[in-house]
Order: C-alpha cells, then sequence, then structure tokens
C-alpha cells in the first residue's frame, strides 16, 4: 500500500456519514420488525433472543458478503448453495470431529470454494458467459462432484472448535455474533476503504468506464467470485460447527435469503452500489421475519405467501429501484 | 469460418461430453437394452429413488442393495439403480426408460403420489409390476409398502401426551410440507392430542426430516416461546438435534417423541451409559420398507398374491412406558449383527461408530440383515446366512390396533 | 485433415451460410439431432412410438415453460416465478376443474398470463428489480398453491388427460402443442412489437431514446411469458392427472438451463422461442442418455453441468475471437494477426448506466 493509497482509505473511511443514511432504513426496517413480534409475544425482544436471532442471521450474513460482490459487480452467484454444501459435507467427512484433522481441513475447504469461485470467474470474465447461466452450471457440476464422492450419504462430524464458536455465548452473547461483528467490519473496511474494494463499485457501475480508466476488470471479476466462493465455504463450515453433523440440503435454503438480503439491504441488483452492514441487515431482517412467522400459529402456506409479500414491501421501501432512463 | 467452427466446436463438444460418460459410466452400466429380460435370464428390476437429503435414502437403497446379494434372490433379478433427485420430470423418464429397457419391476421411491401415476399405470399396462416403499403412490396398479403413517402419528402423540399427564405446551417438528406422509402423521398426531384438553400446541414448524432445519426451527421458536414454557416435543424427525440443542444450552430435558436416529436412541441411554437420559418414544423399522417391497416384488414375478397395501412391522421404542403404547425398551447393540438385533436390541453402541443421523430400524424378521448391510449396501457372510433364512419366511402385512 | 476440410469450406459463400448457422435454431437443432442419433443408438427401443411418445410427454410441459422464460430474458430480465406459477395453475385445475376440460384450460391460460401481468407491473411500474420481484411473487404463488392444496392429490378429468397426451391419429398431440408454440413464439418475435422486444433487451436506454414503449412492451413480455407458463401447467396437470403443489421447484433451474442451451443471450437482446424448445429436448435427451448409458445417478448433475457450460461456452463470441486469433497465427504464411480483438456483445458505445442485469 503506497501513501496515495492510504491516504484514500483514510478519506474514504472519513465519508462514512453519507453512508450512514443509507444504511439506517434496513436497521429501522428491523426495529420495527422486532417491535411487532413484541407486539404479538411479550417478551420478543430480550437479550438471549437478541443473541439468537443474531446467531441465526449470522449464516446468511456471511454468504451474503460474497453474494453481494458479485451483485456488486453486475453478476448473481446461484453456485453458493452446492459450494455451501459442500464445505459442511466436506468439513465433516475429513475432520471426523477432531481438532488436528480441522486444522487442515479448513484451509483445503476455502480452498475449494475459492476454486469454484474461480471457474465462475474465468466463465464469466474470459468466456463473457452469463452470470446466472455460468453459476447455474457450476452449481450442478459441485452437485454432482460432491454427491459422487459420497455416494450420497454425508457423514462424519464437524472438528470441536467449530462447534464452540457456533454453539458457545458468554451470558446472552453467543461467540458467533461476535465473528459475525468482526467479519462485517473487516468485510465493510474491504468494500469501502481498500482500493480494491473501490475497483468492484466503479466496475459495478460502468464496466465500459472502469476498462477505459486502466482498472483490470477482468482480474477483479475474478476476485469477486473467488470470495464469494469462500464466503459460502465459511458459511457452509459454520453450518456443520452448529449441527455438528453435516446435510444435504444446507446450500439449498441459503440461495434465495442470500440474494433477498443483499437487495433489501440496499443494493442496486443492476450493480454499483452497495453496502455490506446493510446486506447483514438484511439478513438479520429476514431472520426476525421468520422468527415471528413461527410466533403465529399460520399454516405453512400463508407464511410462505406472508414472506413474498413483505420481501415486496421491504423491496418497495428500502432497496433499490431500478435507475429510471 | 469463424461461425463453422462454433457449429463444430458445440457439436464436437457434447459428442466429447458424452463420449466420456460412456467411458466412464459407473459398473453398473453398459447398454441396458441388452439386458436378457425374459424368460431365461435373469430379471431386470430397475430401483427409482428420490433423495430428501438425509440419511434415510441411501440406508434404504443399501438394504434392498444387499437383500438383491442374498440367494435366491441374487440368482432371479438383475438390479439397477437410479436416482432422481427432487425433479418430477426426472423420475417420470426415469421411470418410462425403465420400462424401455425391459424391466420386470421397478422399486419407486416416489417423489409425488399423484404426478407419476400416468407413467406407472403405463409400466402396469406394459406388464410391469411396480411396487412403492415408504411413500405411496394413488395409481390403483401399484402396490405399496408402509409403515402405517396414521399409527405412528397417533402412538406418537399418545405417549407424549401421557408422559405430561395430559397438561402441557407442546411444539411440533413436522416433515416436507406437501407431501402425504407428513400429512397424515401430522394429522393423526392432533386429532390425538385434541382428545386432552390439557395439551397445547403453541408451535409448529416444518423440519424437512432433518436434523439441522429441526435445530435451527427450535431456536427459533425459543425466541418467541421461551423453553421454560415448552414441556414437550413432537419430531416427526429431529429429536436428536432438538435435544442437542438443549444441551448447549444447559436447559433441562423435556420429553420427545420422534422417528429414531442413532443419536436420539443414544440420548436416551441414561448419563451412567453415556447417554442423557432424555425420555422419549421412537419407532423404528421403517428403513427396511424398501427391502420389503423387493421381496413383495419378487414375489409378485413368482405369481403370488399381495395386497396392494402391505404394511411393514412397526416397533416403538422408550424408556418410559405409557399405557395403552405398546412398545419395547431400549437395548444395546454391541455388534450390530442380524442375531443381536433379532433378540431384541435397537441402539447401537458408541464404539461403532455409526452416525448420529444414522436411522437404527435396519432389521425385521422378513429381511434378515443387519447394521454391516445398510452401512454399505453389500452383506457381511453372517447377514448373507441370516437373511437367506428370512428369505424362507413369507411376508405379511402388520396390523396395527387402532384403538376406540 | 482438418485444415483441408476447412479450406475446401472457404469456398462456399461465407455471409449467407455463416448468418444461417449463427441463428440460435440452427445451432441448436444440429445438437439435437447428434443428442438424439446418440441416444436411440444407446437404446434403440426409444425410438418407438412408446418411446417418442415418453419422450415428448416428459419434457413438452419443460419446452413450453422454456418459451415464457425465453421471453423476459430476451428483454434483459430474469422470471424466478416460473416453477410457481405452474404449481399454482397444476393445483387449481386439479382441485376446480371437475368435467369441464375446456373452460379450466382456457383458464390456465389467463391466470398464466394475469401471474405474468402481475410480474410484468411489479418490474415496470414500481420498478422492482425482476429478480427480486419474481422471487417474491415464487413465494406467494407457492403458498397460495399449498393453500389450495395441501397435499397433492385432486382429479383431473380423464378425457382431458387422454385429449392431451394422447394422439391424432399417429402424431402425439404433444407435437402439435410444440409446433405451435414454437410458431407462435417465433411469430411474435418476428413482428414489429417482437423486434422492439429485443431492442429493450439489447439496451433499454437505446430504446427509450428511439421513442419505444418501454414499459408496456416489458410488460407484454412478461404476459406473454404466463402465458407460456399457464400452457406448461395446463399440459404438466394432464401428464400427472393430479395436483401437486411442490412441483415447481425443478422447473426453475430446468427451465434456466433450457434457455440458455437453447442459445438465448443472458441479459437480453437476442432469443429465439423455437431454440428454447429445442433447448428443452436437448437437456432432456441427455439426461435420458446418461441414464441409458449407465452413468452413476449421482454424477448426471456434473455432465448436465458441463454440457450446459459447453453449449454456452461454445458460443461465446470472445472464445471465437481468441480461437481465431490462434488459427490465424498458426496458418502458414500469415502476417501477424495483430492485438487480439475481443469482440463484446454491445460493442464500444459508451452507454451511461449501462451494466449487465
Amino acid at each position: 500500500m503506497t501513501a496515495a493509497d492510504l491516504v484514500t482509505t483514510v478519506r474514504n473511511v472519513r465519508a462514512g456519514h453519507r453512508t450512514l443514511l443509507q444504511i439506517l432504513p434496513i436497521y429501522v426496517a428491523v426495529i420495527i420488525l422486532l417491535m411487532a413480534g413484541e407486539a404479538i409475544r411479550g417478551g420478543f425482544v430480550s437479550l438471549g433472543n437478541v443473541g439468537s436471532l443474531l446467531l441465526l442471521a449470522t449464516f446468511t450474513a456471511v454468504v451474503s458478503f460474497g453474494q453481494g460482490l458479485v451483485i456488486l459487480v453486475g453478476g448473481f452467484d446461484l453456485s453458493v448453495a452446492w459450494t455451501m454444501t459442500m464445505a459442511g459435507v466436506f468439513l465433516t467427512s475429513q475432520a471426523q470431529g477432531l481438532n488436528a484433522r480441522g486444522a487442515w481441513v479448513v484451509p483445503l475447504v476455502l480452498a475449494a470454494g475459492a476454486a469454484i469461485g474461480l471457474v465462475n470467474g474465468l466463465g464469466v470474465a474470459i468466456f463473457d458467459i452469463a452470470p446466472i447461466v455460468m453459476t447455474l452450471a457450476t452449481n450442478v457440476v459441485v452437485q454432482g462432484l460432491v454427491m459422487t464422492s459420497i455416494s450420497g450419504t454425508p457423514s462424519g462430524k464437524a472438528p470441536p472448535f467449530l462447534v464452540a464458536l457456533t454453539n458457545r455465548s458468554w451470558g446472552w452473547l453467543p461467540w458467533l455474533v461476535v465473528f459475525l461483528a468482526c467479519f462485517t467490519v473487516l468485510a465493510t473496511l474491504f468494500l469501502r476503504a481498500t482500493p480494491v474494494g473501490r475497483r468492484l463499485h466503479v466496475i459495478g457501475y460502468n464496466r465500459t468506464v472502469a476498462q477505459l480508466s486502466g482498472i483490470p476488470v477482468r482480474r477483479t471479476l475474478i476476485l469477486a467470485y473467488v470470495l464469494s466462493g469462500v464466503c459460502a465455504a465459511i458459511a457452509g463450515m459454520l453450518a456443520a460447527g452448529y449441527t455438528t453433523t453435516s446435510a444435504l440440503t444446507t446450500g439449498d435454503s441459503y440461495l434465495l435469503p442470500s440474494i433477498a438480503a443483499v437487495v433489501i439491504g440496499g443494493a442496486s441488483i443492476l450493480g454499483g452500489r452497495g453496502h455490506y452492514p446493510a446486506t447483514v441487515g438484511g439478513a438479520i431482517f429476514l431472520t426476525v421475519l421468520s422468527a415471528i412467522l413461527a410466533a403465529v400459529n399460520l399454516s405453512d402456506a400463508v407464511r410462505t405467501m406472508i414472506t413474498g409479500v413483505v420481501i415486496l414491501l421491504a423491496v418497495l421501501v428500502i432497496g433499490q429501484r431500478e435507475r429510471s432512463h | 469460418m469463424r461461425l463453422r467452427r462454433r457449429m463444430f466446436l458445440a457439436v464436437a463438444a457434447t459428442a466429447v461430453a458424452v463420449g466420456a460418460a460412456a467411458c466412464g459410466g459407473s459398473a453398473q452400466g453398459g447398454s441396458a437394452g441388452s439386458a436378457a429380460a425374459s424368460g431365461h435370464g435373469k430379471d431386470l428390476v430397475y430401483l427409482s429413488m428420490s433423495y430428501i437429503g438425509n440419511d434415510w435414502q441411501p440406508e434404504a437403497r443399501n438394504v434392498i442393495e444387499a437383500l438383491t446379494h442374498v440367494p435366491p434372490i441374487s440368482n432371479e433379478i438383475n438390479f439397477k439403480i437410479t436416482v432422481a433427485g427432487t425433479s418430477v420430470d426426472t423420475q417420470i423418464a426415469q421411470i418410462n426408460q425403465a420400462v424401455e429397457a425391459g424391466a420386470k419391476g421397478i422399486l419407486v421411491y416416489p417423489i409425488s403420489p399423484t404426478a407419476l401415476n400416468a407413467t406407472i399405470e403405463k409400466a402396469c399396462q406394459a406388464g410391469v409390476k411396480v411396487v412403492t416403499y415408504d411413500s405411496v403412490v394413488t395409481a390403483p396398479c401399484a402396490y405399496g409398502v408402509q409403515i402405517h403413517q396414521h399409527y405412528a402419528g397417533m402412538i406418537t402423540a399418545k405417549w407424549l401426551a401421557e408422559a405430561l399427564h395430559g397438561h402441557g405446551n407442546i411444539v411440533l417438528i413436522t416433515g416436507v410440507p406437501g407431501t402425504s406422509v407428513d400429512l397424515y402423521r401430522t394429522a393423526a398426531a392432533k386429532a390425538e392430542f385434541a382428545k386432552f384438553p390439557g395439551i397445547h400446541i403453541v408451535a409448529s414448524e416444518p423440519g424437512q426430516w432433518a436434523q439441522a432445519p429441526a435445530k435451527t426451527d427450535m431456536a427459533s421458536i425459543f425466541t418467541s416461546h421461551p423453553p421454560s414454557t415448552i414441556n414437550g416435543i413432537w419430531a416427526q424427525v429431529g429429536c436428536y438435534a432438538i435435544t442437542q440443542l438443549y444441551l448447549q444450552k444447559h436447559l433441562p430435558l423435556v420429553p420427545c417423541a420422534g422417528e429414531q436416529t442413532q443419536g436420539h436412541l443414544l440420548y436416551m441411554l441414561p448419563t451412567s451409559q453415556g447417554g442423557a437420559g432424555l425420555q422419549s418414544v421412537s419407532y423404528s423399522a421403517t428403513n427396511i420398507t424398501g427391502a420389503v417391497a423387493l421381496r413383495v416384488l419378487v414375489g409378485l414375478l413368482h405369481g403370488q398374491k399381495f395386497p396392494h397395501k402391505v404394511y411393514a412391522q412397526f416397533r416403538l421404542i422408550t424408556n418410559h412406558p405409557e399405557p395403552g403404547v405398546p412398545a419395547i425398551p431400549l437395548k444395546i447393540c454391541n455388534q450390530g449383527t442380524p442375531q443381536e438385533l433379532a433378540s431384541g436390541c435397537n441402539v447401537f453402541a458408541s464404539n461403532l461408530n455409526v452416525p448420529s443421523g444414522f436411522f437404527d430400524g435396519v432389521w425385521s424378521p422378513e429381511v434378515g440383515l443387519g447394521l454391516h448391510a445398510a452401512e454399505t449396501g453389500s452383506p457381511s457372510t453372517q447377514e448373507v446366512k441370516s437373511a437367506a433364512q428370512a428369505l424362507k419366511t413369507p411376508v405379511t402385512s402388520w396390523q396395527p390396533n387402532l384403538g376406540p | 485433415m482438418v485444415s483441408l476440410a476447412l479450406a475446401r469450406m472457404r469456398a462456399v459463400p461465407r455471409a449467407a451460410t455463416a448468418r444461417f448457422l449463427a441463428q440460435p435454431v440452427t445451432a441448436s437443432a444440429l445438437l439435437l439431432i447428434v443428442a438424439c442419433v446418440i441416444y436411440f443408438a444407446a437404446q434403440p427401443r426409444a425410438l418407438s412410438a412408446y418411446g417418442i411418445d415418453n419422450l415428448l410427454d416428459e419434457y413438452t410441459a419443460l419446452a413450453l415453460a422454456a418459451v415464457g422464460e425465453c421471453f423476459v430474458i430476451i428483454t434483459g430480465g430474469f422470471d424466478m416465478s416460473v416453477g410457481a406459477v405452474m404449481a399454482f395453475i397444476n393445483v387449481i385445475m386439479a382441485v376446480y376443474m371437475g368435467h369441464n376440460a375446456t373452460g379450466f384450460a382456457l383458464l390456465a391460460l389467463g391466470i398464466g398470463a394475469a401471474c405474468g401481468a402481475i410480474n410484468g407491473l411489479l418490474v415496470t411500474a414500481l420498478r422492482i428489480p425482476s429478480l427480486i420481484a419474481t422471487i417474491a411473487m415464487m413465494f406467494v404463488w407457492e403458498g397460495a398453491a399449498l393453500f389450495i392444496l395441501p397435499q397433492p392429490g385432486g382429479s383431473v378429468d380423464q378425457g382431458f388427460v387422454v385429449t392431451v397426451t394422447g394422439s391424432v391419429g399417429q402424431i402425439p398431440t404433444a407435437a402439435f402443442i410444440l409446433v405451435a408454440a414454437g410458431l407462435l413464439g417465433g411469430w411474435v418475435l418476428k413482428t414489429r412489437a417482437g423486434g422492439w422486444l429485443l431492442a429493450v433487451g439489447a439496451s433499454e436506454t437505446a430504446a427509450h431514446t428511439q421513442g419505444l414503449p418501454v414499459r408496456r412492451l416489458k410488460i407484454l413480455a412478461y404476459l406473454l411469458a404466463g402465458l407460456f407458463y399457464g400452457a406448461a401447467g395446463m399440459f404438466f396437470t394432464a401428464e400427472s392427472g393430479s395436483g401437486d403443489p411442490t412441483i415447481g421447484q425443478s422447473f426453475l433451474m430446468e427451465a434456466f438451463a433450457a434457455v440458455a442451451v437453447g442459445g438465448t443471450i443472458f441479459g437480453g437482446g437476442r432469443g429465439s422461442a423455437v431454440a428454447s424448445i429445442l433447448g428443452a429436448f436437448i437437456t432432456g435427451v441427455i439426461n435420458n442418455l446418461l441414464q441409458v448409458l449407465g452413468v452413476s445417478s449421482f454424477t448426471t448433475p456434473a455432465f448436465y453441468g458441463a454440457v450446459l457450460f459447453l453449449a454456452v461456452a461454445a458460443r461465446s463470441s470472445r472464445l471465437h475471437g481468441y480461437l481465431r486469433d490462434a488459427a490465424h497465427r498458426l496458418r502458414p504464411g500469415s502476417a501477424g494477426a495483430g492485438p487480439p480483438r475481443s469482440v463484446g456483445r454491445k460493442g464500444t458505445v459508451l452507454i451511461p448506466g449501462g451494466g449487465k442485469r
């Protein structure tokens, strides 16, 4: 990092107050939801509950960072689904519940996630394949590879340090929530304050301008997908740690929430705009919503419909609309 | 020129991919169409599976596959397996394929009770015998082996209500919404709970028949129903992960009723034996429905007659007996051999390293296999002997006592 | 060997042939023929009336869904609600149809179009990005389907089933349906409005500047899509003979794959309804073929994904740029080929706000 880079970084961090205005709406929505929850069931808003909700939101929040990066540069990553599942399955089957093994398995899993992201990035950046198609293909290929390697049955246990990280707490504050806080700070700094992060924004806003200003567009695009794969791998390992064993359906249930969290949080789906703290807010919003729906004794059918409507409302009120022409 | 190359590339690429598939096809492969499908050769039998991402499906498949290695079945049938995933279209295509390939019989775990009907009817008209296991289809020509889902839901609910002495708040963790298995069990449970006015169902979430969603559901439910207000849990699948959650949060355990998995049964052992002392009832013997279905299919190919609905044996295991709920006690299996299982053991010793999500109902008198078969798909020598014996006994449909 | 053939081919007038082969339809048709040849070779019984009938029944619903999805993708959007709308229509027909087959067949089309119109309004009037709007509507229709029919069941008029899945003379009805869909979809894109749809997809800003009614065109695209989803749901109802609220999920990804294999460009501006139908059958035949070859069902998705990738990558114009430049350099006696040119889709015109959606 040169002196100029350092100056840029400091200047970016100082510009934060404008960013706050863009992050605030989703958290206001979260508070409104929490109040609604309290009205429906007294005692909903307690320290312990908030801790639990934040814990449950962490998995989505981590995947959503990677998904958000890809959306920032104008694409989508549908392969987070089986990348997450791969991470959990690979972790438990190789670590077999031992920390010593976990020490080398975890980096390997991260590398696998990065490799999947690399394949996606190459397809999108070099071959100019539409992201939705490329990541769809990768998702299915990873599915085939994972299923074949385990013959359809996940086995083993997550290493104890991950189980502890995801399940233990200091009183009402789960360790995983502390992890989420640190992750959010680091991720936001990366996006806002580093030159690489700025490049991602510019590429998303207008790729041609980015190209003309000499930004290495292809390399940065690939980096976005690689990071998305790594985030999905992290989230998959955390999810496996939480339940100690891995499952084949893990990733599928986080795909749509990862996209929804990014959009509800206010990122523009066309790319170029987005703040990770708002995405985290989006993940929390979705988690609180599903907890409230669980509290009300409605049928699955009605709950699903309400989820759809609330997502629409949230996007309408908070999210970015398509740019008008 | 460039565009011609585009054509050439696309065509060549596909040919290469397909050629690679042909060479890389599994050992079961080769041209399915060349199998001798009638008369003197072995009968071609297909297994059409779906997977719903838990341990149940591959285990059931292993037991079926193991049984195909046991004489006389091993001498009579040529066995092939297809997996459709969650796509209805794919399963329809695979069943059609099986018929085109000349199959005499098809075992099916149907993804949908109704969407396959037209395809199954076509198969029946072509003279193919179709037998489903665990989940059913409404096509009249198909045979189905299942546990009595209504009874399962009813009797476990009865146990829970009685264990709570007729008073308390309970949580329901159901299966996959929109499936008939889930609906029958849940409806039966709710009807039973309704007979106890002091019992209140305070929350209900779909657990997808998997441990991880059950755990996150429960954690989510805790945010609106503090653990101290919950007295009992009825979980189609999930008592293991939910108990784990309770233990991790240092909460006192509450009674849990559900389908057994190894982890669940281990928790039921007293703390002195390495368990958690969880009060519970769990039902077993669901894994062997596929193998029983295979026996029914083979019998049909021999011309035997069976009712269209065959109910597999159903066992309840509990460490807390309640009146009106016929159940057997927990008993540790030290080796997992068929002989041991026949003597009534039902939970595998922890040194056998059976995964926590493993479904322990791997033995029944008509199937006679053990742990090794369920874990690997091929029977040990011991298991072959006991299964061969079991094949000599007839398959009967088990009738539950549905009470007043 | 290859260079000799290529040299011979050089003699043929390039422009017309090139344009012909460049059509997604032609490429897809070739792919489909190759796939079918290999499939029928591996499984001769599939070439029978029974086999062809099966094939058509298995993948017509997907083909119709793909045509619908294609319209949305051509205008640069995504429609994630395809499966849910199909499931919704499926359960409505299974529960309420009774013996009123014709009435409900028309109703299916109508409901599909209405669902599509709602998507269109969300995207244009409320300016919600299409991906998230259709994800939200997917939840709504899924929930509605579960609400109307909590468990699989219902009943479908037998006459309807027989008519739709049967044959007219020797030819399966599905074939007629597919031809009609292809003709209709292809015709729409050839009309002036169709051309405008493609223009909107290619560059919304440019279309706007030219005075095209962008909003109305987008609503039209979603409405057409919904119409075809209605047809797909109707066909699926006849094929399965019953209602099942959860059948939608598998159609979603398969529809996208079918459209991609068919050669429609994601991002908008170029596509073909007929090619999407062919794409659906290509993926279907390959699925069947993999099973016939005995490929482990666990591995099948990997091959499916690889084929999807290859089918799309082979059409990548940037790839051709690289290969052509490589070929130039390899050709004996050629002068320097110059710096590699990357052929982007949108050229080098500066369009403010242009980004992939």
